[in-house]
């Protein structure tokens, strides 16, 4: 008789279980076909993308016959330029996220699938209404929002203790703004040389000085007319405070004309300055920082005739090319569920974008308040025209040379003026 | 390419002369030829396919594209519009200011480092100095940096407080700080400074790889005419570094009207469009207001203005036969 090693019959043992396996799980894979749907994400990091696969996977396991394939593509990657390149080419995933405004832009272009009819009544009521008002075109929703941001004050609770500046729990005005941020600025060790701005800010975004804009009631354009109206006496008004607080009171650090935030955020958490505009990511950051633990807070931007901070948000949209638009849609409801939406939210520190969250537990704090209150009484968003990104370049230089003083406001403003007239003259 | 020794021509010429060429054997002959043409176009064919798609065609289509009003956002086709894009450049005191920042950014980079990169390669040459090959890895440690790391932290060194580094010497130095990448006049210094520092080691090593090709003798004989050091690096090194300088000069330059990467991190192009230069305007006009066909036209105009600039550098340069 043949006799085998106890090695060789087991392996003889585990072949004949895998090829049973394989007849079992061959005809069964078969007979399920899955469909595929692809997800892409503008953005994100290995955390949000940790979370964004097991969201994915808990939908895999509510819908078996649906697979979804997942990638994200970093800010720094550019993943708007790819998304149009995949587009153009016929390659776009199924589903993806883009950073607001570019669901307008691809909507404008016919690259979105309209989800009106997809939503029922129920799920559209509970969106914060100026989200969906935002995602509107031509009539039609094309983008659902994941989150919202909004740009609030923070605020370094020692240095405005120290300095006897009541905390911006409420909207202060700009007097009081400017008052305070005087007595922010100071020299602590009596060396002549400033050491801790009252506020920091830079020429390098719109973001940081349009809300002034905002809040004197004016814009750089009126969108509504299709007009620019950057030379207006209230535009001027807003800019000449703005650019006043940098040349004139001083209360800004030197050298802050083409500076990254990231620097004014390193200022701010080595105590530099002591207020400056960002949203809720650095939030979060800030939070983890334990030498910053409890020496922050965040509140309302200053106002004159109304309030006014810098929204945006990150929307989910559907490509008009996809071949399993039902499947598309399940995702999406599923993958803005207040569940879900809850927990990214939670992990990246944005403000949720339906209103069914709002009085959840988590978002209690005081920071994330502060967030909401400040999107509630005055988010706004950046336009919505499809030459805005043509406003932005134009607004920003500009703007530098007179933060250099090289122009004064009114001259450089009417200069924007006649830029944005030739932008907004071209079809 | 077993045959190549048969010269099939010489053959078929013998034979003609002769006139007994019979037409089957110059089919022949010339099927020959195409077979061996094939074959040497099919070895170079997969590195031209790289070509082919990566440059060449995407080199024709910007061209092309550079005659129509493209938005590459609308999914519409481009529409055709002859020479409005290059008429609309040379109208906008934009594209004027582009230039002018591009032309000094590569007058303020490219003779500091052609000068500097020579004396690092002679100091570097020399036979008996201690730790050679560590201060060659040294100086080029930077140029193997990526450029966006480098233009970070090069941003932090031009830190417009008290606490940036450049700042800190101008202090130790009794100067004022200055603004830096934040002042419209000082910017683009600032940003040819990072960019010599950054490029200077591979000028460097290009530079010691010519001074290898000089023979010694030459320098032997003039010693012993009692040539001074100064005297050799004059009238033997940087003559006979000719070729080698004129290839750092043209790639330099060439490189040079490309910056892009430099003030994109570190300024955005600003304070106002004190940094602007070609490709950051072309990168803004296409990638962020999306005016493709602008852009191309801005392309356009960059690759005629390099290739009028390399003819004419090649000419003030004309290559002599360098002869030992």
């Amino acid at each position: 008789m043949l006799r085998f090693s106890r090695v060789t019959r087991r392996l003889v043992l585990v072949c004949v279980a895998c090829l049973a396996l394989m007849l079992v799980a061959v005809p069964l894979a078969s007979a399920a076909k899955k469909i595929t749907i692809s997800f892409w994400q503008a953005g994100g990091n290995p955390e949000t993308s940790a979370l964004v696969r097991q969201i994915i996977k808990e939908f895999e396991a509510a819908n078996p016959d649906i697979q979804v394939n997942f990638q994200a593509i970093p800010w720094a990657e550019d993943p708007h330029t790819k998304f149009q390149a995949a587009i153009v080419g016929g390659t776009i995933a199924d589903v993806f996220t883009v950073g607001d405004p570019f669901e307008l832009v691809l909507a404008a272009a016919d690259g979105l699938e309209p989800l009106d009819g997809y939503m029922s009544q129920e799920m559209k009521n509970d969106f914060y209404p100026q989200f969906l008002e935002r995602a509107t075109y031509k009539g039609k929703i094309y983008a659902l929002p994941w989150f919202g941001t909004i740009r609030a004050m923070f605020y370094r609770k020692d240095l405005l203790a120290a300095a006897g500046v009541p905390e911006p729990t409420t909207s202060w005005t700009w007097e009081e703004f400017v008052t305070y941020a005087k007595k922010l600025t100071r020299d602590l060790n009596g060396d002549g040389i400033i050491d801790q701005f009252g506020f920091g800010t830079s020429g390098r975004y719109v973001s940081q000085y349009q809300p002034f804009v905002r809040q004197n009631g004016a814009d750089f354009v009126d969108e509504d007319r299709n007009v620019a109206t950057a030379n207006d006496p209230a535009v001027i008004e807003a800019m000449q405070f703005y650019i006043d607080l940098i040349r004139t009171h001083k209360v800004t650090p030197p050298g802050i004309t083409t500076i990254n935030l990231q620097e004014i955020q390193k200022m701010f958490a080595e105590g530099k300055v002591a207020m400056f505009f960002d949203c809720e990511d650095t939030a979060a950051m800030f939070s983890r920082e334990p030498a910053l633990a409890g020496k922050f807070g965040v509140g309302l931007l200053p106002h004159r005739k109304c309030q006014a901070a810098f929204a945006g948000t990150d929307v989910v949209v559907m490509s008009k090319q996809s071949k399993n638009k039902e499947a598309a849609w399940k995702f999406i409801e599923f993958f803005l569920s207040p569940k879900w939406m809850a927990e990214y939210c939670k992990l990246s520190g944005f403000s949720p974008a339906r209103k069914s969250l709002a009085g959840h537990e988590y978002f209690k704090d005081p920071i994330r308040q502060a967030f909401a209150k400040q999107l509630e009484v005055g988010g706004y968003f950046y336009f919505k025209h499809p030459k805005a990104s043509s406003f932005s370049s134009a607004i920003r230089a500009e703007v530098q040379e007179a933060m250099e003083g090289k122009k004064t406001v009114k001259q450089a403003m009417d200069d924007l003026q006649k830029k944005l007239e030739e932008v907004l003259k071209k079809p | 390419m077993k045959h190549t020794t048969r010269a099939p021509g010489g053959n078929v010429q013998a034979a003609s002369i002769l006139g007994v060429v019979r037409p089957k054997r110059r089919t022949r002959a010339l099927l020959f030829r195409v077979g061996e043409l094939l074959e040497s176009y099919s070895m170079i064919a997969p590195a031209y396919m790289v070509f082919l798609v990566f440059i060449f065609i995407p080199v024709a289509w910007s061209f092309y594209l550079s005659l129509f009003d493209y938005s590459i956002l609308s999914l519409k086709h481009p529409e055709f519009a002859g020479l409005e894009n290059f008429a609309k450049m040379f109208g906008d005191s934009v594209f004027r200011v582009s230039v002018w920042n591009t032309v000094r950014y590569s007058l303020g980079t490219v003779p500091a480092r052609l000068v500097l990169g020579l004396a690092l390669a002679l100091l570097l040459d020399q036979k008996n100095l201690f730790g050679k090959n560590f201060l060659r890895t040294v100086y080029f440690l930077p140029v193997v940096t990526s450029m966006v790391a480098a233009s970070i932290v090069w941003s932090l060194v031009f830190n417009a407080s008290e606490a940036g580094l450049a700042n800190q010497m101008l202090k130790a130095l009794g100067f004022p700080p200055k603004g830096w990448l934040a002042d419209s006049k000082l910017a683009m210094l600032s940003v040819c400074i990072m960019s010599v520092w950054k490029e200077l080691g591979y000028v460097m090593t290009i530079f010691l790889a010519g001074l290898q090709g000089i023979p010694l003798e030459l320098y032997e004989a003039a010693a012993i005419d009692g040539a001074t050091g100064w005297q050799k690096i004059r009238f033997i090194t940087i003559p006979l570094l000719r070729p080698t300088t004129f290839f750092i000069l043209v790639t330099e330059v060439i490189g040079s009207f490309q910056v892009f990467t430099q003030t994109y991190v570190m300024t955005g192009g600003g304070p106002g469009y004190s940094t602007t230069t070609l490709i950051n305007l072309l990168y803004t006009k296409g990638f962020f207001e999306f005016d493709m066909g602008y852009a191309s036209a801005l392309a356009v105009t960059l690759f005629l203005g390099l290739l009028l600039l390399s003819w004419a550098m090649r000419r003030a340069f004309r290559a002599e036969e360098i002869v030992y």
